[in-house]
């Protein structure tokens, strides 16, 4: 686990949600010396351990065995105590070299060994000079972790100081032995400063031997020895934290085994993008809107933290130094390209899968040492290895290689090389940094027949070779592609160059994450897996919100998203049957979706919400869909109301569409009768319920105008004050509770109690209504009926592309 | 004698004013510097500038209301002659309002005739016929008889002061009832806008179809106007607008982010480091 582990945290590094010090408290040593015989812990569960020790063995007076007792009542504190001492030892054994001096410490450590076998060592030993001793071990790691050679002499003094402070200030009984040894020096030889050592020979070895494990050995003590931050407080990132808790609390949900990555089926994932943010140019960053704010400005204040680590990243102390060198600036636009909405991001994300996949076929494949040796040694291999076809890492490459493929269809990449765009050349790097992705785009060609020039269309495949785009495939289409609506169509002109037998289909504004990555292999068995009567055709994945932390429509949005895609699509998979494909990570059965009508339908106006008809397709055809949680995928959604409320029409419009509809007319009648109902409720009906609660109002307030007007209300109101009839005023009382907007937020308020506590879900649930959530949500009902309503009646729906900016200034009129 | 509970009267109507202000004012309140005075005032002169070029083939729905409206009737060119029928028999909801508003007025106490309701129907086609007569005198008369033209407008405030101190004086008819007829008017003009869109071919035959455009135009200026005056109202005050940013950025404020250096600040720090 070590090895996956140590992988994750260098991802969140690289990312920047974690400074250096802190990946150094996270890490595993996975290349620990066998000499040491004990679980290593990674430090920030360790931290603090030992001073907390030491103080409590400094005031310790009873018996050995309660000390230890208590030592060992906190388990990470025995783990740290036990680790300590181990590398005492060991730093000593490899530091000192001197035959007289070995014996010493030979002799000193067999009398503390022997003390505590016989429970007999606080007795013989005084513990309030540890503090002291302690603080030279400090000292000689620091000297040791700095490899400065002119600092001999300064550790020449630490060891002598430790060896005085043991045996004068510690031991209460002298050592025999000891003073044999001493009397035996002064008759035979000359006295001589001990670990100094003679011309010749010198006593100790420093500085060092350079050597990474024995690097990593000293640092990982010094912080042990020094660090005092409580586990609770490592990492400090929000974000950080929220990835660890949900991968490890995913790691107790319900999983298949995974197979060996030989063994997993192979998969595929595929993009579409049109023309949307790919990298942040140096312009892009820099442009001001109307109130001073520029992207790179405001990235800067909303992630004050991970700018801090990225500076400390890239070498740099201010924002001008970044500026001023070409290689800063691009990792500089990266770094705002993978905080946005981009093209980038996504690829950065789903290249995990990649990457995942190579450090599970190491795990499979390596042999002992090569696992102690380190993942790293072999995901960096030297020159001379990488051209071998027989070394572990191209075996490594080439079985990630077979499992896994990327196709980003970008549909008209080829008319953005042709004119030169910028989205052109940052695709382009893309691919050379990412070298497993594949683009997909349509060509248009003039093709001369005889006298007649006409245009051909062309399905391409390219990737990168030698910084360059190489075509793979070209595929003549009959006629232009682009028949129906854009998006789905980008999808099935690519479809072809997908392989494997599932398919994740991912959207532009959606992102990954290594740890995340890492369960593919679990999810792909559930194929296998018995789910019913049929064996499952589509998995539905569960998604997080990544733009939810700024404003509170963003909050508001993605904590209902978060319901839908988590407790929503739950019960819409088990027990209802009725869920189809909402979001976009879903992995498709590709051979039975390709041979039954493909992924996605794409006639103009009717299929605006390709996706649903993708599961309604797969249901019509015997399909089975399933909904699984132990595996997310990041998913940027809308933060202003402007993009919010083309996002609900757009929603809306597609539904209205669905209604119109041959699939619900033939799953209204192919459905039994409890799953018909749940079918209605949970598509159309929701709009049209959503409708009906506008009109009944209008229908209302007419009828109470026609009262008023026509004087039968004077009557009604007469005759009940004369019968003392309240029953009306009871009755509308109790309405007017529920109507308080609580039927909207229940299923939030229900998911953030399963997840995080109903503690924490009141307190969110209250701050929500403080913050007006009740005049959003109603506000959003308004949206949908009259969307909903205009596309039954007078049909029209269009696309609308909502944007993917970041959202946090004045909207002006119009 | 007050025959309403005021009780029953909040809990059977609270829902539907709060749906109201929800959809007439949600766009102000979460849009960021929403109650920001300078940026009421942008946004005022932007929409007068919207309501007021001059629309057409070409230009697009963003930039003139006159393209836009015609943009929102463009499914009813798409109707049939049931559909338009339809539309018609639904826009007559409209004329209930007036049906039932003139015999509350205080004058109309004692009468149950039918007349009274023949009679705001001739009082609404007079004011329409007014209007549209200064409409064409100015457009007319714009140039070369100017003073004429002033003469005549004169003329008419004068006579319509005159017709409503006649109307306070001798039957006795109170400010309410000054209020319960513009409720009564509204709704009327309002639904034969409605049958207008719905016949338009018809009525730009008879040649109205420029009236009907300048009624419409109206009818927005004066929901803008009700829109605008309690955001303007508000925004008068500097606390509204930090309550405002502080509602919506509460997460960003507890996170310790400085959102307000995003919202806008950024100008004064430029300002004051370009001094430095």
């Amino acid at each position: 686990f070590a090895q996956l582990w140590n992988e994750v945290i260098c991802s969140f590094r690289e990312e920047d949600l974690i400074s250096d010090k802190e990946m150094d408290l996270l890490v595993v040593p996975y290349s620990s010396d066998p000499s040491l015989k004990l679980m290593q812990w990674p430090l920030f569960l360790l931290a603090s351990k030992i001073p907390i020790a030491l103080d409590m063995a400094a005031q310790f007076r009873p018996r050995d065995s309660d000390l230890w007792k208590r030592i060992c009542a906190d388990e990470y504190m025995k783990c740290a105590v036990l680790e300590c001492y181990e590398s005492f030892k060991l730093v000593l054994n490899l530091l000192v070299i001197g035959e007289n001096e070995k014996r010493i410490i030979g002799i000193i450590i067999k009398e503390i060994e022997a003390n505590i076998a016989k429970n007999t060592f606080l007795a013989n030993f005084r513990m309030s000079a540890l503090p002291v001793l302690c603080k030279k071990f400090v000292e000689l790691v620091s000297a040791l972790k700095e490899r400065d050679a002119s600092k001999f002499d300064n550790v020449v003094l630490l060891l002598q100081d430790m060896l005085e402070v043991i045996t004068r200030d510690m031991m209460v009984n002298e050592i025999r032995e000891l003073a044999e040894f001493g009397h035996g020096n002064k008759d035979s030889v000359p006295r001589r400063q001990l670990f100094a050592g003679t011309g010749t020979k010198p006593a100790i070895v420093f500085p060092p031997p350079i050597s990474a494990q024995w690097d990593e050995q000293i640092k990982r003590l010094y912080l042990l020895l020094t660090v005092k931050e409580s586990a609770m407080d490592v990492p400090t990132n929000l974000e950080a934290r929220r990835r660890i808790a949900f991968f490890t609390n995913s790691l107790f949900m319900d999983m298949p085994r995974a197979p060996r990555v030989r063994k997993m089926l192979s998969f595929s994932v595929m993009t579409p993008y049109y023309s949307e943010e790919t990298v942040y140019s140096r312009n892009d960053l820099d442009l001001e809107n109307e109130d001073g704010v520029s992207i790179i400005f405001y990235l800067q204040k909303i992630f004050p933290d991970e700018w801090n680590n990225f500076l400390e990243r890239i070498g740099c102390q201010r924002e001008s130094e970044v500026w001023g060198n070409e290689e800063n600036v691009l990792q500089l636009r990266h770094w705002a390209s993978l905080r946005g909405q981009t093209l980038c991001r996504t690829v950065r994300g789903m290249m995990y899968y990649k990457r995942a996949l190579k450090l599970q076929a190491f795990l499979d494949m390596a042999s002992e040492s090569e696992i102690l040796e380190g993942y790293k040694a072999v995901a960096d291999p030297a020159e001379e290895e990488k051209k071998s076809q027989r070394s572990l890492s191209s075996q490594l490459e080439a079985i990630a290689d077979m499992k896994f493929t990327y196709v980003a269809t970008c549909q008209i990449y080829g008319n953005q090389k042709q004119s030169g765009d910028r989205r052109a050349t940052d695709i382009l790097n893309l691919m050379v940094n990412y070298p497993g992705l594949r683009v997909a785009y349509i060509d248009e060609v003039e093709e001369r027949d005889g006298e007649k020039v006409q245009k051909v269309f062309y399905s391409v495949l390219v990737k990168a070779l030698d910084n360059h785009d190489q075509e793979i495939y070209r595929i003549k289409l009959p006629g232009p592609a682009k028949l129906g609506e854009g998006k789905p169509e980008n999808q099935n002109h690519a479809i072809v160059f997908t392989r494997g037998e599932a398919l994740q289909t991912i959207d532009m504004n959606q992102d990954n994450y290594l740890e995340e990555a890492l369960k593919m292999r679990n999810l792909l068995e559930e194929f296998h897996e018995n789910h019913g009567v049929r064996q499952p055709t589509i998995l539905g994945v569960r998604e997080h919100i990544f733009t939810g932390s700024v404003s509170s429509l963003a909050w508001f949005m993605s904590n209902q998203e978060t319901s839908f895609v988590t407790i929503g699509q739950r019960v819409l998979a088990n027990p209802l049957k009725v869920r189809f494909h909402y979001g976009h990570p879903d992995v498709f059965d590709r051979i039975f979706h390709i041979t039954r009508g493909g992924i996605s339908k794409a006639s103009c106006g009717i299929n605006l919400s390709e996706d649903i008809f993708a599961g309604f397709n797969s249901t019509l055809r015997r399909g089975n869909v399933t909904h699984h949680e132990y595996i997310q995928v990041g998913k940027g959604r809308d933060v202003g109301l402007n993009q919010i409320s083309l996002f609900e029409a757009k929603v809306a419009c597609g539904n209205g569409e669905q209604t119109l509809s041959r699939d619900i007319y033939r799953l209204g009648h192919r459905f039994d009768f409890f799953r018909m109902l749940s079918c209605y409720f949970t598509t159309v009906g929701f709009y049209i319920s959503s409708m009906m609660v506008v009109i009944i109002v209008y229908v209302f307030l007419y009828g109470r105008l026609y009262l008023a007007l026509s004087g039968l209300e004077l009557a009604i109101m007469k005759q009940a004050r004369m019968r003392g009839n309240t029953a009306l005023q009871a009755a509308m009382g109790s309405q007017s509770i529920v109507q308080l907007g609580l039927l909207m937020a229940l299923p939030m308020f229900m998911e953030i109690g399963l997840e995080r506590g109903f503690r924490s879900a009141l307190g969110d649930f209250i701050i929500m209504q403080l913050q007006l959530c009740s005049v959003f949500f109603t506000f959003s009902l308004g949206t949908k009926s009259h969307y909903f309503g205009r596309t039954i009646l007078h049909g029209g729906a269009k696309y609308k592309a909502t944007g993917r900016g970041f959202v946090v200034r004045h909207v002006k009129f119009p | 004698q007050s025959y309403r509970g005021a009780i029953t009267y909040i809990f059977i109507t609270v829902s539907m004013w709060f749906m109201v202000g929800t959809w007439l004012f949600a766009p102000f309140l979460f849009n960021p510097s929403g109650f920001e005075w300078q940026k009421i005032v942008d946004d005022w002169t932007d929409w007068n500038k919207w309501i007021s070029n001059r629309g057409g083939i070409g230009v697009a729905p963003t930039k003139s209301w006159e393209s836009w409206w015609e943009k929102e009737q463009e499914p009813l060119r798409y109707s049939g002659k049931r559909g338009t029928i339809l539309e018609i028999l639904l826009a007559l909801r409209f004329f209930v309002y007036q049906y039932g508003l003139v015999y509350h007025l205080n004058i109309t106490k004692h009468t149950r005739s039918v007349l009274v309701y023949c009679f705001s129907w001739v009082v609404i086609f007079v004011i329409l016929l007014v209007m549209k007569t200064v409409s064409v005198g100015r457009r007319r008369f714009s140039a070369e008889f100017q003073l004429v033209f002033r003469l005549i407008k004169g003329l008419i405030f004068i006579t319509f002061v005159a017709i409503v101190v006649i109307l306070i004086a001798i039957p006795h008819m109170t400010v309410l009832d000054i209020f319960v007829c513009i409720l009564a008017f509204m709704p009327t003009g309002w639904g034969l806008l409605l049958i207008a869109q719905a016949i338009k071919p018809a009525v730009q035959a008879i040649g109205l179809w420029g009236s009907i455009k300048a009624l419409a135009r109206g009818y927005e200026i004066l929901m803008g106007l009700l829109l605008f005056t309690p955001i303007a109202f508000l925004a008068w005050f500097p606390f509204v607008s930090e309550f405002q940013t502080r509602m919506l950025f509460n997460q960003a404020f507890s996170r310790g982010l400085q959102i307000s250096r995003i919202l806008g600040g950024h100008k004064k720090d430029r300002s004051t480091r370009n001094k430095e």
